[in-house]
């Protein structure tokens, strides 16, 4: 049974279009649905915190928003490992697509959490653990992007975001495991695989715009990815013109 | 599960005002939709640019 063609069922552009076309749509629909419905509840229904009053909604921005930088760096850094091993072209696009809407969930963690901080730290910002690696994360996405950019030929810039993405993975169980190294301003998991200290509504909003922010996201990303793809086949047509066009001036007794 | 139907504001002052922080509250809210709908137009330009190029292509 050959197993490598069904693993690699979607590598091929071909079955990769029309699935990543198909699939937008509903992702849209569930983000919106889930949000609506989320954020009805984090800002409309759920009680507000004992401490902190009505300010900690943000909660439900601030959180979605960190978690998907944090996984579509995971992501990136996963179809990046794929590409360099496998070489499947696809791959790198998907890393590409990630790395914008990773970088503007990253950015806006940033954004909703000093909004956060400033009423109730004081303070817009702190360069504890958490905090630090997060803006390192939204820093190794613009050089990601910064890198990207600089390369013109296509299989040298894949080859090398690739390996940045991957090295820049390493910051990844930093950020997640910030607050419980080192003594952080920024509050320690709340939701865990053993469970949530958290009232069911909240936790439930908090659920549900995180899937919608996730939706959202991987919609974005799969109109990306299918850009990306134009692009490239574009770019390789005009490179074979090109070089049809110098072959073409080459006269023929030489 | 009547509670998930019960909103806590009782009238649209206070749901503006989010306590005393409704600027941080509202301003983050601001932020995402501004960053998100930014999102989209910046790929619809650049989808659009891409077609052009492929049309200009075409005709040559």
């Amino acid at each position: 049974m050959n197993l490598a063609k069904y693993v690699f069922w979607f590598a091929a552009p071909t079955r990769f279009v029309p699935l990543a076309r198909r699939l937008i749509m509903p992702l849209r629909v569930v983000a919106l649905l889930m949000g609506a419905f989320g954020l009805y509840l984090g800002f409309g229904v759920a009680p507000a915190d004992a401490m902190q009053g009505e300010g900690y909604r943000i909660i439900y921005l601030h959180v979605p928003a960190s978690w998907v930088a944090m996984f579509a760096y995971a992501m990136m850094a996963f179809w990046s490992f794929i590409g360099l091993v496998w070489r499947t072209r696809l791959s790198h696009l998907l890393a590409h697509a990630l790395a914008p809407t990773g970088a503007i969930f990253a950015a806006l963690s940033l954004v909703t959490g000093a909004l956060w901080g400033q009423p109730m730290w004081g303070t817009w910002w702190v360069w504890d653990a958490r905090l630090t690696s997060s803006l390192l994360l939204l820093l190794l996405y613009l050089g990601y992007l910064a890198l990207l950019g600089s390369i013109d030929d296509p299989q040298r810039a894949d080859r090398a975001c690739a390996v940045m993405a991957l090295l820049g993975a390493l910051n990844l169980p930093v950020m997640y495991f910030s607050v419980r190294w080192w003594n952080t301003l920024h509050q320690g998991a709340s939701v865990t695989p053993r469970g949530a200290s958290m009232e069911p509504v909240m936790l439930t909003a908090l659920l549900l715009c995180t899937l919608a922010a996730w939706a959202w996201a991987a919609a974005t990303v799969l109109q990306r990815v299918l850009i990306l793809i134009a692009e490239r086949e574009a770019h390789a047509r005009w490179l074979r013109a090109l070089q049809g066009e110098e072959l073409a001036a080459v006269p023929a007794h030489m | 599960m009547s509670e998930f139907f019960n909103p806590w504001w009782h009238d649209w002052a206070s749901f503006f005002q989010m306590g005393r922080h409704g600027l941080y509250v509202w301003g983050s809210v601001a932020a995402v939709a501004a960053a998100l709908v930014g999102e989209q137009l910046a790929l619809r330009s650049r989808a659009r640019r891409l077609q052009r190029m492929l049309r200009e292509d075409e005709l040559r």
